[in-house]
């Protein structure tokens, strides 16, 4: 009979219970959907690079012997060097296009295997050409075609004996400024060393290195590098290990920013609806006071009456949490999946929710049976005698303020609203805590947009205020490129990537040397724009505050593909999003010996198309593209936004609309008796309105403060390599507000609505 | 009385119920003592704030005495802790309340069945409706109910569970007078014809008419226990 009354009391309460319901379910599907989505990134690599045993390490060279193989395999710490040679090609299309094509000529091969789409497997020893995806499928090449290629001026022709993947290509793209690949029109290709077009010189450029796992476990990575270098006594080469792929670089990267922003704020989400369910199951059973008092009286034990109630709060939780992870599984990655898979390539997109997840239901199953089980005990404590008298109201003093003279100057409406809120203060706190909860994940998703906005806007619009960038390539000369600048009356730029080291740590970063002009502005902590270095070298903010530095301190730095290490002092920080690192003058530059090799040239004159074709330029990169570009990287970002937008509705509703049930329910004999007394229905609506109103403008202001700082931790945590400051837009308050007030005030009118349905009869009839 | 002793269904000795503080205690009931037989039908008068639902909750183990002993049914439940109580509920006592204090989510015939959960051999519900003329009405909920009707479910409820001691807390106190009656004469009834123990509190005095024993307690003590000899029937009395 107990099942049954479970069974009824379930329909009775539905709003109730529909609300734990849905807080449970929305919770675990935002929470669970994401982390499936970010784990699933992290599940799908695992897996790509174990099937194609991706290599530990690479070393960026020129000329590697095999003594130098031999030296460097009979190390412990490593397993197998194979030699590479890896060329910028071209490969004559159909139609008659020069496309790029990164050609990788292999001598032998231990690690880092193609992932085979179609075709043979490949092999070192074989003829012909294993060839990237999607270039083969945007430009109509099968398995058995013959491709025509370019490197200099020797033209050959491979037959493809394969289509595949490569986990060293995850995200690459044709220049290192360009965000947005394009896949498709540029490629890759995998040969055996066979068919080097130049047999006479194999100047092999790359090793590829597996670790021995065992012996590398406790080596950090400078050693590892360091030890390599030292053994083959050549300071001039660039060890990279697995991580500085930018591919595996990236998708990480990718991964770990899904997972935190996700994660914080799903969190956000979980506490919220975790909340609800404690208030929901707290007053449920208090309102089931004098049934169990009943049930006590009629001989249940305590056992039997406790695991009834306890088996609301399970059965329900239980329910909405799974539903919610097994949907948010299922629904919310391939959202993502559109954009991730444009931007990465991978044999396939997993999805599969972490241990967080399942921590995640059992949580909140575990809450909602824990609330239920503490509020039943506390209605079982005392003897049934007085379980069976209706709770003694806590708060039967009159406050100081209910005796001050202001009290009695105060209309009727307001006095009521003060006594109720006073004295239902876990359900008036638990209100203001929904609508806090619903500004503030509203603030954050808007905020999230205005800070990448304003990324752009202080990026391209402050600190880079050059219309087009002109990218050389590698062989043109010097002289040619001042030409150039002279030519476009431009600011010619050099970078680069380049090591820091300071007694703690090691860290990456770039380094720009920088020709006179007006194109490259510096600005100090605060935004405001001070005179580019002169003397010494500058360094960004976030890089020094990385490596604990400040200025007037030494740091030591190391131009990747250069031997020699420098130590400067740092004469001037500035502060910029994203490529942290140090700047030089060209004049100091030179005075350190090293020789101003400009890479790229920014410009606000337009590059006519003959000069962009020529071989000397490898690309002009106009700012309107880099915005798009952006933008469309920023798609991600967008989903991910309006999944929380879209949550943060849902949850205020859930959450206000069960407040609002509850608290109307334990009115209702108060409204009741209004009646009674001759109040009209308009009236006691607007009394009910006025208090709705004070709970929502607190929990706004609040949620206003709380979105601020929960947006900041967030940017605190992204990642080392920006400075993402965190900027809000008044318009974004404001949205905020507007969304919240429309929630709150919808939600309302809805159930005050319910006044005119309340019966006086039937309200004062019972005792219960 | 003598002759009586050894069938001594219920003794309270010295028992007292405190409220308040060490230096502000107020007594709900003070130094009672009485005793009850198997199959007496007793009620417990007084007025009101007297101590009668007090020495009710007391008897039904509801709630715990501050000082002296209680046995009821052969048992010292005065020594009893909690789960002890509950127990001694489950096995021995039905109590009807004033307030009905049905589960509104069980119809009526569910709110009997419910005894089933805590008894083994319990009457079946359908019989002790009918023994309170309510087979009509059992499917519907305690809102669908009169007064009456609730109460008398209530009854139903009680004594499908076939109890050693029945207590009610003014039973017919929210009812009218015939149908007052009526529930008087189902608990005359299950006093005289299923020789059931049967406490009573009211603070209508026309019912000591029909009792064996009139217990009269008045600020929390016990003013007289007088037994009738000759205990009118519930019919007779008037209200
Ligand atoms: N929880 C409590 N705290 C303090 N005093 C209490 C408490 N419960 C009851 N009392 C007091 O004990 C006294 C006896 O109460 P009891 O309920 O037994 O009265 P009663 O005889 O049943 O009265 P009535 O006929 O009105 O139901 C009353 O004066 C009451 O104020
Ligand atoms: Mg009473």
């Amino acid at each position: 009979m107990l099942k049954r009354k479970l069974l009824r009391d379930l329909w009775q309460n539905r709003t109730q219970f529909i609300s734990i319901f849905l807080m449970a379910f929305l919770g675990l599907f935002v929470f669970a959907g994401i982390d499936a989505e970010s784990n699933g990134i992290g599940l799908s690599t695992d897996a790509y690079y174990q099937a194609t045993n991706v290599a530990d390490a690479w070393v960026v060279g020129n000329g590697f012997s095999e003594s130098e193989v031999k030296k460097l395999v009979n190390l412990e710490e490593i397993e197998s060097v194979d030699r590479k040679i890896v060329i910028q090609g071209k490969a004559k299309t159909k139609d008659g296009d020069e496309l790029d094509m990164e050609l990788n000529f292999l001598e032998s091969m231990q690690s880092s295997y193609p992932y085979l789409i179609e075709g043979e497997p490949f092999s070192t020893e074989k003829k012909g050409i294993w060839l990237e995806q999607n270039f083969a499928e945007a430009r109509g090449y099968h398995v058995g075609d013959i491709i025509r290629l370019k490197y200099e001026n020797i033209e050959f022709a491979e037959q493809i004996k394969g289509i595949i993947i490569h986990p060293e290509y995850i995200f690459y793209t044709l220049d290192s400024d360009s965000m947005m690949p394009n896949y498709g029109d540029y490629g890759y290709g995998f040969l055996s060393k066979l068919e080097y077009p130049m047999q006479e010189s194999l100047a092999y450029n790359r090793l590829v290195i597996g670790q021995n796992q065992e012996s590398v476990k406790d080596m950090d990575s400078i050693t590892f590098k360091e030890l390599v270098k030292s053994t083959l006594d050549r300071e001039e080469l660039v060890v990279m290990e697995q991580s500085q792929n930018l591919g595996i670089d990236s998708i990480a990267n990718e991964q770990s920013q899904h997972a935190a922003m996700g994660i914080i704020f799903s969190a956000v989400f979980l506490v919220i609806a975790v909340m609800g369910i404690v208030t929901t199951m707290n007053r449920m059973t208090s309102n089931q006071r004098i049934q169990i008092g009943t049930l006590k009286a009629l001989g249940f034990s305590k056992a039997r009456i406790t695991w009834h109630y306890v088996s609301y709060g399970i059965v329900i939780s239980a329910a909405g949490s799974i539903l919610g992870a097994v949907l948010g599984k299922l629904l919310l990655p391939s959202l993502f999946l559109p954009s991730m898979s444009a931007y990465y390539i991978l044999p396939e997109w997993k999805t599969g929710m972490s241990n967080q997840s399942y921590g995640a239901i059992i949580l909140s199953i575990l809450v909602s049976s824990i609330v239920s089980f503490l509020s039943c005990r506390k209605e079982l404590r005392d003897m049934p005698a007085i379980t069976l008298k209706p709770a003694a109201p806590k708060n039967l003093r009159h406050s100081l303020l209910e005796k001050s003279r202001l009290w009695l100057s105060l209309r009727f409406s307001t006095q009521w609203n003060i006594r109720d809120i006073l004295r239902n203060k876990a359900r008036s706190i638990m209100g203001i805590a929904g609508v806090a909860g619903c500004t503030m994940l509203l603030v954050c998703a808007f905020g999230c947009k205005d800070c990448c906005d304003e990324m752009v806007v202080w990026q391209y619009g402050q600190l880079n205020t050059a219309q087009y960038k002109v990218m050389f390539s590698q062989s043109t000369s010097n002289l040619k490129k001042r030409e150039y600048s002279q030519q476009f009356k431009g600011q010619l730029v050099q970078e680069g990537s380049c090591e820091f080291r300071t007694a703690g740590r090691v860290k990456t970063g770039n380094v720009t040397v920088i020709d006179t002009g007006n194109y490259i502005h510096y600005q100090d902590f605060d935004g405001n724009e001070i005179a580019p270095p002169s003397k010494g070298i500058a360094m960004s903010y976030k890089l020094a505050s990385v490596l604990g530095l400040e200025e007037g301190d030494f740091v030591e730095w190391h131009i990747v593909g250069e031997k020699d290490w420098e130590k400067s002092r740092i004469t001037m920080l500035y502060r910029t999003p994203v490529g942290q690192g140090i700047t030089l003058s060209r004049e100091e530059f030179a005075a350190l010996h090293y020789q101003f090799a400009p890479t790229c040239l920014n410009t606000n004159m337009s590059i006519p198309d003959y000069i962009k074709d020529s071989d000397e330029i490898s690309g002009v990169i106009s700012l309107e593209q880099l915005k798009k570009d952006l933008d469309e990287n920023m798609e991600m970002m967008n989903i991910m936004v309006g999944v929380l937008i879209l949550a943060a509705v849902l949850l205020g509703i859930i959450v206000l609309y069960n407040m609002g049930v509850l608290s109307f329910l334990e009115k209702t004999r108060e409204v009741a008796t209004l009646k009674v007394l001759g109040f009209s229905s308009g009236r006691i609506r607007r009394i009910l309105r006025q208090q709705n109103n004070w709970i929502t403008v607190i929990g706004i202001v609040m949620g206003l403060m709380l979105g601020y700082f929960l947006l900041d931790g967030i940017m605190q945590t992204m990642t080392e390599d920006q400075d993402m400051p965190t900027v809000i837009y008044t318009l974004s308050y404001v949205y905020s507000i507007i969304g919240t007030w429309v929630v709150s005030t919808g939600v309302n009118t809805v159930l005050s609505a319910k006044v005119k349905t309340i019966c006086m009869v039937d309200a004062l009839k019972g005792v219960e | 009385m003598t002759e009586r002793t050894e069938n001594v269904f219920i003794e309270f000795q010295g028992v007292s119920k405190e409220y308040g503080t060490a230096d502000r205690v107020f007594y709900a009931l003070k130094d009672a003592s009485f005793t009850i037989h198997q199959g007496e039908m007793v009620v417990i008068l007084g007025p009101s704030g007297a101590g009668k639902s007090t020495l009710l909750n007391l008897l039904g183990g509801m709630d715990t005495a501050t000082r002296g002993t209680i046995v009821s049914c052969g048992e010292e439940i005065s020594s009893y802790n909690d789960n002890q109580l509950t127990g001694y509920r489950a096995r021995n006592v039905a109590v009807v309340f004033q307030f009905y204090n049905l589960i509104p989510t069980l119809t009526a015939y569910e709110n009997v069945a419910l005894m089933k959960d805590i008894v083994n051999d319990t009457m079946d519900p359908r019989e002790a409706l009918a023994q309170v003329g309510l087979s009509e009405h059992m499917h519907q909920f305690p809102a669908q109910m009169s007064g009456g009707e609730q109460q008398r479910t209530s009854i139903a409820r009680a004594i499908a569970k076939n109890p050693k001691l029945l207590l009610c807390d003014e039973p017919t106190g929210a009812l009218d007078t015939n149908t007052g009656r009526e529930v008087l004469e189902l608990l005359v009834r299950m006093s005289r014809e299923e020789k059931k123990t049967v406490v009573m509190v009211t603070h209508n005095s026309f019912f000591a008419d029909i009792a064996d024993k009139v217990i009269r307690v008045k600020n929390g003590g016990i003013e007289s226990v007088t037994i009738n000899e000759h205990p009118k029937d519930a019919s007779g009395v008037s209200w």
